[in-house]
């Protein structure tokens, strides 16, 4: 038995012992050990790198060991992959900084652009305004100001505090390119440290960030705030040790880092609230193999739930199965309208080669209802039935075009999230943390309470047209109510700074009389229920105290934006299957209503966001617990469904047309009973 | 009148007739690929046997006595089986001449080998007495019935395979009855010498099993029988560990399709992948089952434990929720056979599973491997079993030398007097403790980056989902026909 | 009573238009009921949504087939006539008949247009039938296959509007079937008209097989000639019915004439009273109308 595990633990031991002659921290040692591990559980590694040894050189092309200064990956990766030419093609690079002030239609008056850079993101609570006002129409980037969620300096360089708001969620290049270049190993590493990356950036380390992310390889620590690299992790010819830093195809982990919870790997997949996975934040999905009974978060009747998270992950799928290079000759497909018509297949492609040099970073994208960013790339990926064939499948299901027609894949395979997902945001009142107040759907009590119950939620069901060609199809939402202050002039968001002077005091605590307001049970602290204006007398101090800082006007605004969800499906045997779903007067399916705010702060009926592609005709209705609901107008319209839909005059005509042809006869009948009596007589 | 009413009603009748038998037979519109329940054996009714078997019985034969007064041939039956030969098969001795093998002489790395140890060996044979090599294998009354058709779950057999003393054999007697999980697990839940020991896939946990212990036996309440379908005694079945031909396996396939699942991957996996290596994901879940024995250590004065070392049989590695190995299997086995030669450098197998990536008819099969360490004889290069129970075995003298030659006593291997410890390693297929379909191997379990197989040592080029299987990817020999 | 009125039995309704007629109504009705239930689902659940959609769009069909199948019959038999309206002065036909029936029928004055094996139906029961047949049902045959051939293709409008007029004119249909069973009891017996649709056989005033015959051989031959211009009422309303149809009224007096052009016999102006002793079809003894 000894005998096979004694080579492993050699090797362990060497490093054990090399690193202990260089005397390395112990913390370290065991990170670099855990590394090790980490690279060395798979007995059979069964992806393979195909990348050769590179140096990792800095800008001026001197190898990093030599230099000690951060790697380069324009020079670095640049060597064999045209840097340039990926960094000008790739959308996490530029995030919406070149369309900067091409404000889309129907975009919020905030908006200054259709990206990170630009939009008003009301749950990150960002967003620029121009610097001179009155300028306001020709402004260029260099000419705004950005509004952070936080104080900060006045004088700060306004990029630089860019970064610091949403820099997590920046690759580097783009508009950074001279201060954080593009971090290809973000993606393209296996174990890429995102942790240290986000590190070296919350120290201002832009240029770092890149070199950073190697630091789960050993190539590179941290020692006291600064990089060093480890040479023992380099091939003696000062090359990258490929044993050790696997360059790949970017997996789902990969984009799980900024984009949500997307799992490999068969560890139980648990995650905590909180902007930090955005996707599954807004819409409760993930993206894992994993079953969902094998959670260890507190999810409702999860012995049940026997399904994977998602069954396309669960079935070897990653996020670039479908969000893949538009030039990757494998993957890529020619659209419709350009495809010549004699052709059903045009073999004239990239070659591999020239592809490799020349990857197309602006990943194929479908539509979302949320995002404006690269909206030119919409409905250039492959949509579900652009691979399954659904006519060939769903025997059970009559009339299967009517169907498919009406109904889009994930209507009925995403039937339920099992995840807690926002539903209301509040920035009319900061907590503590100078954050909103927060409240989420499908958990039962404050979602970071380990013991809070997990219920999930059943997505609304909305009209959305993603193609001309295509009546609009139902998909499934989230409706997420977002309230903020708005005054100024012009109009403008109210600044974190200023909300944070209206609530605190120099202390911190929260100003005596407000707190005296809020507290409504009357035991000196400020819960999150009782952090909310919902009475005027609430609003009107906090109006109050706003004006006094000089905001004119100040205002409660509401907007709701609805979020389309396409990931995390279920496979056959759990989407809805059940014709009385939808085919019944009570199908809940089609009718329900979503809850999209547990109560209005100052009263305020929010509005849908102008700028959604979803159809939002439907209804309010406010419950007795001051919740607001949204009820989708479904009852009759162009979505007739069997069995739901009626018109209500029609049947009511006809009623009443059979009543009275009862009480005719009845008054005949009786007449002419009357009649023969009468006679009789 | 009447009449008309008729004549003008019944083709209205017709038609909703016919209107019921359109939408019954479109309801059916999705065919049931498997339906394996039509394939089950019909289960006898019971015919209780109290008053038949009154007694009083003064010894275990006196009831089989009255059981031949109604089944005559019922002894000669059983007499024809394995459970009362303990002989698998006959297969080409290495003299050349035909050779019966089967638990009565062949070597294992458990307890090595019964020959020299029947005594205790046969408290699990299906007879009264076998005790030593003089056993009359034809002695009609010898045959224990009640071993088999005891349902009171009182009967238990003690060496020579007589019942235990404290056995009421008129109470026993009285409820015979078609053989139930007990009766069998009697003997095979405790192989090896105790509870899941050996099988890993078979352990006490099935006599009252859970859905998750085994579908069959938990969810449905599946008898040993159902599967190993029984005709004159002969129960249907092979232990690869003691027999070397495929002729007579119990296989998923007796109910189930090929094609079970909905979803055309998974049916494609069937002409490589055996069923139970996804249905079986995991065995040995409640109790540990032993992986390794070595022998080499027994006799020194360490400390004891059950699970690790124990000075009479040397050390142990048990393991619970073992994730089995996967080998290719074609059903058929090379038997390392009695006094056959081995390299003691090596690691000998024991039972080599037949079958390669190149073999059609070889499927990729989960099995518990079982790592031994056990004697051998240094001059004439075999393995060599011990006299280990009784007088002057080795649990009890501790001396080796005398242990081997009683040993080669009893089975007629002579012993040079010289012996070493020789590294050897037996497969144990696994078939039971069949999962519920929920908990079956998924995609990622063995095709994503830190899968369950080793594509290259199973042969692959890489991961077939990628690279195709073993026909795309030209790997099948070319004289083997792939049998559908 | 002045002398009991000759009657005769004979056969109105062949087989096959009896079978016709139950299959439509046992059809229709079952597709008020499958559809209310696809209308209503989950409120309404005997067969099940799905089922009761198989039953309605089987039965659809069935009765298209079937309605195809009796145009052929109308036609090629000529018992299309008993539809088509033949006066010019329909109008006012059929107001005598409406007024019969908001007025006359409380009086036990006659009926109007009494039915026998050549005119089965009443000026109001033709227009009825004219729209129940060709307007009602090809709406709702049209609106079904636009919305089962929605399944393949987008129909040109949206399915609510189509599937709200079939909704609409479902409730028509089932107003007019409420008002079709309760005319039936307008007979002279209540049950009189369901038993000869039942059965086929009913009573009608003896008409002379000389007259019979001639009004067929009319019809084979001759155009009807056209109507004297009258001031009579009576006189004229007579005309009409001999002019298109066998002459109802007719009286033992006029049994044996052959010409139907004859001018209006003595009976049809006859009162009320004398009519109605002339018309009985009543075979139950003590039926109220013979009593009265």
């Amino acid at each position: 038995m000894k005998a096979h595990t004694s080579p492993f633990l050699e090797t362990i031991l060497g490093v054990v012992s090399r690193f202990r002659a260089q005397r390395l921290e112990i913390v370290q040692l065991l990170l670099v050990l855990a590394a090790l591990l980490l690279l060395s559980t798979p007995a059979w590694s069964q992806s393979v790198s195909f990348h050769p040894d590179i140096d990792l050189l800095d800008k001026e092309g001197q190898n990093v060991l030599d230099s000690g200064r951060p790697v380069s990956t324009v020079r670095s990766c640049g060597e064999c992959h045209d840097t340039e030419f990926i960094a000008r093609h790739s959308f996490h690079a530029d995030l919406g900084a070149r369309s900067f002030d091409r404000v889309p239609a129907g975009a919020s008056p905030y908006d200054r652009g259709s990206g990170i850079f630009g939009r008003f993101d009301p749950n990150l609570y960002v967003w620029f305004e121009p610097k001179d006002p009155a300028a306001h129409a020709d402004t260029t980037f260099d000419d705004t100001v950005l509004r952070p969620k936080t104080p900060g300096g006045v004088d700060a360089d306004e990029l630089e505090r860019w970064l610091d708001q949403l820099g997590r969620w920046h690759v580097g290049g783009g508009p950074f390119a001279d201060r954080m270049e593009p971090n290809c190993f973000l993606c393209h590493l296996d174990v890429s440290d995102n942790d240290a990356r986000l590190r070296a950036m919350e120290r201002g380390q832009y240029e770092w960030a890149a070199t950073a992310t190697l630091a789960s390889t050993g190539a590179v620590v941290d020692r006291n705030g600064q990089w060093r690299y480890n040479a023992k992790a380099f091939d003696p010819d000062k090359s990258i040790n490929l044993e050790r830093v696997r360059i790949l195809d970017p997996s789902s982990r990969s984009c799980g880092q900024c984009h949500g919870l997307a799992v490999d790997g068969s560890e139980p997949v648990e995650w905590s609230v909180g902007m930090k996975n955005p996707r599954t934040e807004l819409t409760g999905e993930i993206f894992a193999a994993q079953k969902l009974y094998h959670t260890r978060m507190n999810l409702a009747g999860k012995r049940d739930l026997t399904r994977p998270w998602d069954v396309h992950a669960e079935r070897l799928l990653d996020c670039s199965s479908c969000h893949h290079s538009p030039n990757n000759p494998i993957f890529a497909r020619e659209s419709a309208n350009t495809k010549p018509d004699h052709l059903a297949f045009d073999a004239l492609k990239l070659s591999i080669g020239e592809y490799l040099r020349h990857p197309n970073h602006q990943l194929v994208k479908g539509h979302s209802s949320a995002q404006n960013l690269a909206n030119g790339l919409d409905g250039s990926m492959r949509r579900c039935e652009d691979c399954h064939d659904a006519m060939n499948e769903h025997a059970w299901l009559p009339r299967k075009e009517r169907h498919f027609r009406a109904l889009s894949c994930e209507a009925c395979h995403l039937p339920e999230m099992h995840a807690p997902a926002r539903m209301q945001t509040d920035w009319t009142v900061l907590n503590q943390a100078r954050g909103p107040v927060v409240v989420y759907r499908g958990v039962d009590g404050d979602p970071n309470d380990p013991l809070a119950l997990i219920k999930g939620y059943r997505p609304v069901l909305l009209e959305r047209r993603i193609s001309d060609e295509q009546r609009p199809k139902l998909f499934p939402h989230n409706l997420l109510s977002t309230f903020y202050w708005v005054g100024g002039e012009p109009q403008q968001p109210v600044s974190v700074e200023l909300l944070a002077q209206a609530y605190f005091d120099e202390s911190g605590a929260y100003h005596e009389d407000l707190r005296k307001a809020l507290d409504s049970n009357g035991d000196g602290a400020l819960s999150a229920e009782e952090l909310r204006l919902d009475s005027d007398a609430k609003t009107q101090l906090v109006s109050a105290r706003l004006q006094a800082l000089g905001v004119k006007d100040p205002h409660i605004v509401g907007e709701i934006q609805p979020y389309s969800i396409h990931h995390g499906a279920a496979g056959r045997g759990w989407a809805t299957r059940d014709c009385a779903a939808c085919h019944q007067q009570e199908a809940q399916v089609v009718s329900e209503g979503m809850r999209v705010a547990a109560y209005l702060p100052g009263g305020v009926q929010p509005a849908f966001v102008t700028d959604s592609n979803a159809d939002l005709r439907g209804s309010f209705q406010r419950a007795d617990d001051g919740s607001l609901s949204f009820v989708p107008e479904r009852r009759s319209g162009e979505l007739y469904v069997f069995g739901f839909s009626a018109w209500p005059w029609v049947d009511l005509f006809g009623l009443l047309m059979l009543v009275g042809s009862f009480l005719g006869i009845m008054g005949h009948a009786g007449l002419r009973v009357y009649h023969a009596r009468m006679g009789g007589s | 009148m009447s009449r008309q009413l008729v004549v003008i009603f019944s083709p209205l009748l017709a038609i909703g007739m016919a209107l019921i038998y359109f939408v019954l037979s479109a309801e059916q519109a999705e065919a049931v690929k498997d339906a394996p329940w039509d394939y089950m054996p019909a289960q006898r009714a019971h015919v209780p046997h109290a008053s038949f078997l009154t007694g009083p019985f003064e010894r275990p034969q006196d009831v089989t006595k009255r059981c031949l007064d109604c089944h005559p041939e019922a002894s000669r039956e059983v007499m024809k089986t394995s459970h009362w030969t303990w002989i698998a098969e006959e297969v080409e001795g290495l003299d050349g001449k035909p050779l019966g093998i089967g638990k009565r002489n062949l070597i294992n790395n458990f307890c090595l080998g019964a020959q020299p140890n029947l005594e205790m060996c046969t408290s699990c044979h299906a007879g009264y007495g076998y005790d030593s090599n003089d056993f009359d294998f034809s002695d009609e009354l010898a045959v224990d019935c009640l071993v088999c058709h005891d349902s009171t779950e009182t009967y238990r057999k003690k060496g020579g395979g007589w019942p235990k003393d404290d056995v009421d054999l008129v109470a026993v007697a009285k409820s015979v009855a078609a053989p139930g999980r007990n009766n069998c697990g009697a003997c095979h839940f405790e192989g090896g010498g105790g509870n899941a020991v050996k099988h890993g896939d078979m352990d006490g946990t099935l006599h009252h099993p859970m859905p998750r212990n085994d579908i069959h036996m938990g969810r449905h309440d599946f008898r040993c029988q159902d599967c190993h379908r029984t005709e004159r005694h002969e129960v249907a079945g092979v232990l690869t560990t003691t027999s070397e031909s495929a002729d007579a396996h119990v296989r998923c396939t007796d109910c189930h399709a090929m094609d079970p699942h909905h979803n055309d991957r998974l049916n494609t996996h069937a002409s490589a992948v055996a069923c139970q290596s996804c249905h079986i994901p995991k065995v040995a879940l409640d109790y540990p089952t032993k992986m390794a024995w070595d022998w080499s250590t027994a006799g020194q004065d360490l400390p004891e434990d059950a699970h690790h070392y124990l000075k009479a049989k040397g050390s142990f590695e048990y393991i619970q929720e073992l994730i089995p190995e996967y080998t290719w299997h074609n059903g058929r086995v090379d038997r390392l056979l009695p006094g056959e030669p081995i390299d003691p450098e090596a690691v000998t197998v024991i039972n080599r599973l037949e079958g390669s990536i190149a073999d059609a008819t070889a499927r990729i099969v989960p099995v518990k491997v079982h790592r031994g360490k056990q004697p051998y004889d240094k001059t004439f290069k075999y393995l060599i079993v011990p006299k280990t129970v009784g007088e002057g075995g080795y649990w009890t003298e501790f001396d080796w030398n005398q242990a081997f030659e009683l040993g080669a006593d009893a089975t007629g291997q002579p012993f040079s007097g010289e012996y070493g410890f020789a590294e050897t390693l037996m497969y144990w297929p696994l078939h039971h403790m069949v999962a519920p379909k929920e908990h079956a191997l998924q995609c990622t379990d063995c095709h994503a980056d830190r899968g369950r197989l080793n594509w290259k040592e199973l042969g692959y080029p890489g991961d077939p989902a990628l690279y195709g299987g073993r026909k795309r990817a030209d790997l099948l020999a070319d004289d083997i026909e792939a049998k559908p | 009573m002045a002398h009991a009125a000759a009657t005769k039995r004979v056969l109105i309704y062949t087989l096959y238009e009896r079978l016709w007629h139950w299959l439509q109504a046992g059809g229709i009705l079952l597709l008020l009921f499958t559809g209310a239930e696809i209308h209503w689902a989950g409120r309404i659940d005997v067969f099940g949504f799905d089922t009761a959609v198989k039953i309605h769009d089987f039965l659809a069909a069935v009765l298209i087939l079937n309605a195809f199948l009796g145009l052929f019959f109308f036609v090629a038999t000529g018992n299309i006539k008993h539809y088509l309206p033949h006066s010019r002065d329909y109008f006012s036909l059929a107001l005598r008949q409406g007024l019969y029936y908001i007025r006359g029928i409380f009086r036990k004055e006659p009926h109007p247009f009494e039915r026998n094996t050549e005119r089965r139906l009443n000026p109001i029961q033709q227009l009825t039938y004219i729209m129940i047949l060709n307007v009602l049902i090809p709406i709702q045959v049209v609106t079904g296959i636009l919305m089962w051939t929605s399944t393949k293709y987008e129909p040109f409008t949206t399915l609510g509007v189509i599937a709200g007029l079939h909704t609409l004119v479902a409730w028509v249909l089932l107003a007019v079937i409420v008002v079709h069973i309760y005319m039936t009891t307008t007979g002279h017996t209540p049950l009189e008209h369901i038993r000869t649709m039942l059965f086929g056989w009913g009573e009608v005033v003896e008409v002379s097989a000389g007259a019979s015959q001639a009004s067929k051989r009319l019809e084979q031959s001759e155009p009807a000639p056209p109507l004297a211009k009258t001031d009579d009422e009576d006189a004229a309303h007579a005309a009409t019915e001999r002019s298109g149809e066998l002459d109802v009224a007719a009286s033992d007096e006029d049994a044996a004439s052959d010409r139907p052009s004859e001018p209006p016999s003595q009976a049809d102006s006859d009162e009320p009273t004398e009519n109605e002793s002339k018309r009985k079809t009543g075979r139950k003894k003590g039926s109220k109308r013979r009593g009265a």
